[in-house]
């Protein structure tokens, strides 16, 4: 079996964006929909600090679907449409979902989006990979660790534009990936652990959700 | 404070309010829904072409060409594919190539300069129109009359069209060479005293040193040599008053006083010069001058005739300790004495060194500490690090300390600190600006040359005193968007745009220029051209070919052609190459063996890039202690600075941002511009993808300085000094330093509520600027304002 993950390393990753952006347009994402998002921990914005002039932290998180082995998405669909393939991805068949969005109620990671309305294209066609299927109104979308690229073998769009190299992707059922031997050495950790999701997106650098700056205070 | 799902949940929200409504372009009716059943047969092609803007890099890339229309962007595969590399900005190229705010025909001014009223007029009309205004001025005036002014981010230079009508023509005058006017005369070197070492030589870095620089924002592709050297162990310190995020991902963060870098690295000096074993004394006096002597009279340098001139026939004197007298210092068995006073044929001298050691009794560590507003233990150990903890690199960028008017200290401090320790033309050293990408293997590409008849005019003076001076300057040629980026004080430049004859804009984008400008020309972007094969560069070590993506939009042109063409209206067009083709074979056609093999075929043969044949290690500069400077030494001495007591680095403050002065009274906080990565200058500040999350401009302020003004998160501001005003919107920080408010760079008056950034910006030169290498920096940062809720 092949069981397709992704660590980012919270320590190189810079906040940068290009990560959002690279999977806006190879995914004909439409304006006013991300399927990717770099948080700032503990501030609503993006870019936030937390503490006071000039005892300051700053630590970006990248978040998109954490593919869960235990996947609560895939558990709510009432039609099968939110679906776990044979390579371990969490992916959406878009003719069968019927846009009742009790994945998204379910999702702990608020990753999921709902094409409200026709959207708007901003430059007015489809840009991105030819391969990406079209969405209509009405129905759920989000990250696919870039199918139509990792069936390839290749990367997905984060993976591959990140400058900072923050993300590795990889097979963690292959022990010798080098996502595995992160997973194994590094203190890897995932996201809302306590949710029993079990995602498949590790982060190195997260330190339980503390901030160093709370360590200190 | 852990992560809850209500922090993803929030966040969301906080990030869908952000997408809907702060992006007023979206709301155009230019956008359409997107044709549904579009699935038909779609013919795909691959492009190579590079990226253009100004960040320094020229990220490579793959594009995806469908039914015409330029669809995907990735990264090329470099030889080295370290540099392999895309940001966010190239990915959005999609977006803005397609921007409503295309220029889409040729315009002609119908309301007043600045209003930006237009009608559109054919390309032959517009040429012509040109070409006769340009004929005027020059049959009046002479070539000198116009000026060519070009923005930093494009790729055809209009060179040709410069040396062939004889005018003047200028790329960002007096803009990223604060700092470079210090150092360069020290070292020689390029025009920005970029570090001499590539990045990829700071794993061999034991400690990094960055003064304001926001190198993962402003250069973000070189972030993996950032984070592979820290990873590494490299230190990397960061000097700055305000929490960026370079300063983030640093290892430390010295939060400083605005504009008193210069008193930190004076600080320093005096540091490193009490502990002996801090500075390397055989190499001082082996590749320094140092040891040359300083007369106590006139304080010029002794040379062996007395008069200045030629080091060959007339070199400099140092004290020699074998025959006890003084010798020239190129003469060969000399031990030239480091220290020391002495008199030679009736004048009293001492060493550089030792004035240098005399000079800095004045900068003692509780000076330094009170100026720049940190602890002396921590200055201290600052020097202590890079004086021991060496190979150090010590740098700055652009966009902070190196826009106030004291800029040229902090070089001149900087290549007195990396001399002592020893940190030039070694693995692991350098000092300079750390951005751009610039330190790489290069080569001497072979001309394009005209008949000797035809000569480009020199820049007669710095291009912000062709306002208020008698320049010779009647007709302007603005390339980009120069009439708002290159100068500050906007309202003083319109004075000197309503007394112009003539003015033309080219460029892809209705920017803020194009407002003032008489006739208008809608060049294509860097990724449209007639020509098969459009523009080439040396970047990183690699040479980079372009090729036409796609068609021009609308009835665009490219530069290329919008060059041709109007020469061809001055029968001029003859001596031009025929193609870009052309001219990039002949540029490559060069004797530097960096460049064997490689012309425009085997670049094609080669996915458009090639490394030079150059070593494979990382560029170091100087390497054989040799310097670009009349003696070969590092010239720490500079006679020519004798008048304003600066021939010795001497702390000064800046003209307007300095505590204690009494316009503090009135404008009591200091007004940066700054870089992001969302920007480069005022390129991109209209892409809808990124504003999205940018969030628009917004003057960032410190919650304590907006309490104290009434302000709530949000508000809309003025900002105003008696320069000019402009209104925003502000937005709490705790990441700005109290006493200091912050724009990103380079919004167009377009985007603003009302008014520009440059209405407010500090245009002061000071008399000392014109000696300088590069003459006076336009001290943008160097502004005080007030802000107040409207």
């Amino acid at each position: 079996m092949t069981k397709m993950g992704m660590v980012i390393d919270l320590n190189r990753c810079m906040g940068c964006q290009t990560c959002v952006i690279a999977c806006k347009v190879q995914n004909n994402v439409p304006d006013g929909m991300l399927w990717n998002r770099v948080l700032t921990q503990g501030t609503e914005e993006v870019d936030g600090v937390i503490g006071v002039y000039p005892n300051l932290k700053k630590q970006y998180v990248p978040v998109s679907c954490q593919h869960c082995e235990n996947a609560p998405c895939v558990k709510v669909c009432p039609v099968e449409a939110t679906y776990r393939d044979e390579n371990g991805r969490i992916l959406i068949d878009y003719d069968t979902c019927i846009g009742c969005r009790y994945c998204m109620a379910a999702c702990p990671y608020n990753v999921r989006v709902f094409r409200w309305e026709e959207a708007v294209q901003n430059p007015n066609f489809n840009y991105g990979d030819s391969r990406v299927p079209e969405r209509k109104v009405g129905i759920v979308e989000k990250c696919t660790m870039c199918k139509e690229l990792t069936d390839e073998g290749k990367e997905p769009r984060c993976v591959q534009t990140c400058p900072a190299e923050a993300r590795i992707f990889g097979d963690l059922d292959d022990p010798g990936s080098l996502v595995s031997r992160l997973v194994q050495m590094e203190k890897a950790e995932t996201l809302l652990p306590e949710k029993g999701t079990e995602p498949q997106v590790y982060y190195l650098g997260l330190n339980g959700g503390q901030t160093h700056y709370d360590e200190q205070s | 404070m852990s992560i809850s799902r209500r922090d993803f949940i929030k966040a969301g929200v906080a990030g869908t309010t952000a997408l809907g409504l702060t992006s007023p372009l979206i709301k155009r009716k230019w956008f359409q829904v997107a044709a549904k059943d579009e699935k038909t047969f779609e013919e795909e092609k691959e492009k190579f072409t590079y990226h253009t803007p100004n960040c320094g890099g020229r990220c490579a890339f793959i594009c995806t060409v469908r039914d015409g229309r330029l669809s995907l962007i990735e990264p090329n595969t470099w030889a080295d594919n370290r540099f392999s590399t895309i940001c966010l900005k190239g990915l959005s190229e999609v977006e803005r190539v397609y921007s409503p705010d295309r220029l889409q025909t040729p315009l002609k001014r119908v309301g007043k300069r600045g209003e930006g009223k237009f009608v559109p007029i054919s390309w032959d009309e517009a040429l012509t129109t040109v070409a006769d205004n340009l004929k005027d001025s020059i049959d009046q005036h002479g070539g000198e009359s116009v000026l060519i002014s070009l923005s930093s981010g494009v790729e055809h230079d209009y060179k040709f069209l410069n040396t062939l009508l004889g005018t003047q023509w200028v790329c960002e005058q007096g803009i990223d060479i604060g700092a470079a006017n210090g150092l360069e005369k020290c070292i020689g070197g390029n025009v920005y005293a970029y570090i001499q070492n590539e990045i990829t030589d700071w794993v061999n870095s034991n400690t990094v040193i960055m003064l304001g620089c926001n190198l993962l924002e402003t250069t973000i592709t070189d972030s993996k040599f950032f984070f592979e050297a820290q990873e590494g162990g490299t230190k990397i310190i960061s000097v700055d008053p305000n929490y960026s995020t370079t300063v983030s991902k640093s290892d430390q963060w010295i939060p400083i006083q605005p504009g008193t870098d210069g008193a930190l690295l004076l600080g320093m000096i005096s540091v490193i010069l009490k502990e002996k074993d801090w500075y390397d004394k055989e190499y001082l006096v082996k590749n320094s001058t140092f040891p040359f002597l300083i007369r106590e009279d006139n304080q010029q340098l002794l040379r062996l005739n007395g008069e200045k001139d030629d080091v060959d026939k007339n070199p400099q004197l140092i004290w020699d300790e074998t025959s006890n007298s003084a010798k020239p210092f190129n003469e060969k068995g000399i031990k030239p004495a480091l220290e020391g006073e002495f008199t030679v044929d009736g004048v009293k001298v001492k060493t550089v060194f030792t004035a240098l050691k005399e000079n800095q009794k004045q900068y003692t560590l509780k000076w330094a500490a009170e100026k720049t507003d940190i602890e002396e233990d921590v200055i201290y150990e600052l020097a202590k690090e890079y004086a021991t903890g060496g190979p150090a690199v010590l740098g700055w960028g652009f966009g902070g300390l190196d826009k106030l008017s004291n800029a040229d200290v902090v070089g001149h401090a900087g290549a007195i600190l990396a001399t002592l320790t020893g940190n030039l033309g070694r693995i692991g050293g350098s000092v300079g600006a750390l951005t751009h990408h610039a330190a790489a293997w290069n080569a001497e590409l072979n001309p394009w040359t005209f008949p000797k008849k035809f000569e480009s005019t020199p820049l007669e003076m710095p291009t912000s005193d062709m306002r208020e001076k008698d320049s010779s300057v009647k007709a302007v040629i603005n390339v980009g968007n120069t009439l708002q980026q290159h100068f500050a004080n906007l309202h003083k430049t319109e004075e000197w745009i309503d007394e112009l004859d003539f003015i033309l804009t080219i460029d892809p984008f209705h920017n803020t220029s194009v407002n003032y400008s008489d006739i208008v020309l809608p060049a294509g972007t860097a990724f449209e051209s007639e020509h098969e094969i459009v523009n080439m560069q040396i970047n990183r070590s690699h040479v980079l070919l372009s090729e036409s993506v796609i068609e021009p939009l609308h009835e665009s042109k490219s530069d290329f052609q919008i060059e041709h063409e109007l020469l061809a209206k001055f029968g001029l067009d003859k001596h031009l190459p025929k193609t870009p083709a052309e001219r990039i074979d002949h540029l490559l056609d060069s004797d530097d063996p960096a460049l064997d093999g490689i012309n425009v075929k085997t670049l094609k043969e080669n996915n458009f890039i090639m490394r030079l044949n150059v070593p494979e290690e990382p560029y170091r500069g100087f390497m054989d202690q040799v310097y670009d400077t009349p003696t070969t030494k590092i010239e720490v001495y500079t006679e020519d600075l004798v008048d304003f007591d600066q021939a010795l680095p001497n702390y000064e403050d800046a003209t307007e941002v300095y505590v204690g002065n009494p316009l503090m009274e009135k404008y009591p906080l200091q007004f940066i511009q700054s870089r992001s990565r969302y920007h480069v200058h005022s390129q991109f500040t209209n892409v809808d993808w990124l504003t999205q999350l940018d969030d628009g401009p917004r003057l960032d302020i410190n919650p304590i300085d907006a309490k104290a003004r009434g302000l709530k998160n949000g508000d809309t501001i003025e900002i105003f000094n008696d320069r000019g005003t402009f209104k925003g919107k502000c937005k709490f920080t705790e990441a700005m330093r109290p006493g200091m408010v912050r724009m990103r760079e380079g919004w167009w008056t377009e985007h603003m509520i009302a008014g520009n950034l440059q209405n407010l910006t500090n245009d002061t030169f000071i008399d000392r600027h014109y000696k300088l290498t590069n003459g006076p920096v336009i001290p943008f940062n160097d502004t005080l304002v007030e802000v107040k809720k409207t």
